[in-house]
């Protein structure tokens, strides 16, 4: 892991505390759902996975704004400009950005990995560890993928570094990626299978755009973008 | 000896021009003072040496090595830009360390020179605007590099600190080579060797300073007496004001007074050689984007 990540990541957990508590706060409360509540509502298990599903995904999400957030606060104080004037190019810089802000949201996952793989063990729930991985699996896609293509797209368009509603702490961008997790929430309410296959659908749709968008990066992001 | 060569650079933001066929080369070791109104392009000249910006078309070279297409060219220089881009929420220390673990440097160096000791500890955010200046420019010093853009250095930073940084920087243009803009005329001809003149984003003088003669002088002479009668003055506060179009009348002018048994005690230029370029109007300077004057007056 190149160290200018790593710094990157952990200035944006320095900068940018709520958004991380509330990642925090978020995940806990899907972990709480996949994890504790199956033990006591065991016959509402599928229903309570669904439920946990965008609440861990917002919370990967959400984790790992701060990045972006820094991203914004870098470009406007003039940190990227002196970055190329280093020798970095906007790839360099883009990059960097991107894998910090993956960084985050990976870490946040691996917290909800290891919280359900020691809940499973520790309750003896061995024979549900399947299950729940695979479901795992698919909350570090969707949470990921929806990571990636909003660190990306904001980069890419600059319309979406716009604050909304004069939160600058808000950019456009990250009421996108909220906008992608939504119909997760509800969507269980109307059918089981359709609430598995817009679980499904959505991070395959969104990590397609997020390779469409990394092919189209270095015609999409020029070095100008990067001035305050 | 390092060269930096500009040939028919033309660049600007968003496909729109603002520097126009721009050539140069600049092969000593000196300062060189990048003058113009607000909204010339001086500062898209800065970005577009830097490698920030890329030309539209032209090249240019830092010991043959093209600055926009590589970093190892890049690397080589420093620039300051009219931004402190510090991250604000560290201490000065972990600053300048974030980027001395990017593009490498002395540290410790850096913070000798620009006596930072006292505030390495304080959050950048917390310093005084001086402070700020003095320790966004230590990151410029943490390299050993072959060349320095340096843009409005001491803008808005009071005067005693403004002459630190002049001292630095003179004490530096010894072996590298400077470019220094600024709005200060005095400053200008205080600390450059040579003049770029840039205007509506084209090049309209390079030359040595000391070669810059204006059409008039005004000089004001402090007297023992009223020197109107003996000399074509005009009263202006405690000067008598001389317009003469060459030093050498000054001398002149003096000696008649003195002749004339006049006890002169002050005689000093009421104006600067290079303030003509500011009031000759630019034509065409509507042409400029906004966005480019907008970042220029900051």
């Amino acid at each position: 892991m190149p160290n200018s990540t790593l710094i990157l990541a952990k200035r944006s957990l320095k900068l940018n505390k709520v958004n991380s508590g509330m990642g925090i706060l978020l995940a806990s409360i899907g972990i709480f759902a996949f994890d504790v509540l199956p033990f006591f509502y065991f016959d509402a298990l599928a229903v309570l996975v669904l439920l946990a599903v965008p609440f861990m995904v917002l919370g990967i999400f959400i984790f790992s704004t701060p990045v972006s957030l820094l991203y914004v606060y870098d470009k406007n104080n003039g940190v990227l400009e002196y970055l190329i004037s280093l020798g970095w190019n906007q790839g360099d810089i883009f990059k960097r950005y991107l894998k910090a802000a993956l960084l985050l949201g990976l870490i946040l996952f691996t917290v909800e990995l290891s919280i359900t793989m020691i809940v499973d063990i520790f309750a003896g729930a061995q024979a549900y560890i399947l299950h729940d991985l695979a479901w795992l699996t698919l909350i570090a896609g969707f949470g990921l993928s929806v990571v990636s293509f909003v660190t990306m797209a904001m980069i890419a368009f600059s319309s979406l570094q716009r604050p909304v509603g004069g939160n600058a702490n808000s950019p456009l961008a990250l009421s996108l990626g909220g906008l992608l997790i939504l119909p997760t929430f509800y969507i269980q309410a109307f059918s089981y299978d359709i609430a598995v296959l817009v679980d499904l659908a959505i991070p395959v749709l969104v990590g397609a755009l997020s390779i469409v968008l990394l092919i189209l990066s270095s015609r999409l992001i020029r070095r100008e973008k990067m001035l305050p | 000896m390092h060269v930096l060569k500009l040939d028919n650079v033309t660049s600007g933001y968003n496909k729109q021009a603002v520097l126009h066929d721009i050539s140069f080369v600049l092969k000593e070791p000196s300062i060189y003072v990048v003058l113009g109104p607000n909204g010339a392009g001086k500062t898209t000249l800065f970005r577009t040496i830097a490698g920030i910006l890329e030309p539209y078309s032209g090249k240019i070279l830092l010991d043959d090595q093209d600055t926009t297409t590589s970093g190892e060219a890049r690397k080589r220089m420093s620039y300051l830009s009219q931004y402190n881009a510090m991250p604000e929420e560290m201490t000065v220390y972990d600053g300048l360390k974030f980027y001395s673990d990017i593009g490498g440097g002395d540290l410790d160096k850096a913070i000798e020179l620009l006596d930072l000791e006292q505030l390495k500890n304080k959050r950048f955010s917390d310093l005084s605007q001086g402070q700020k200046k003095r320790a966004a420019m230590a990151k410029v010093f943490l390299r050993d590099s072959d060349l320095l853009l340096l843009d409005e250095p001491t803008a808005n930073l009071d005067p005693s600190v403004s002459k630190e940084i002049r001292d630095i920087i003179l004490k530096l243009s010894k072996d590298k080579i400077i470019l220094y803009s600024s709005h200060n005329l005095y400053e200008a001809t205080d600390i450059g060797t040579y003049l770029i003149l840039i205007q509506n984003g084209s090049l309209t003088m390079f030359d040595k300073i000391s070669n810059i003669k204006p059409k008039q002088y005004r000089v004001g002479i402090k007297a023992s007496q009223d020197i109107s009668k003996i000399l074509d003055v005009q009263r202006e506060g405690d000067y008598f004001v001389l317009n003469v179009s060459s030093p050498e009348e000054v001398g002149l002018a003096i000696k008649k007074l003195v002749e004339n048994g006049v006890q002169v005690t002050e005689t000093r230029p009421l104006d600067n050689p290079l303030q003509g370029f500011f009031e000759t109007p630019v034509i065409g300077a509507e042409k400029t984007p906004k966005k480019e004057a907008k970042r220029d007056a900051k």
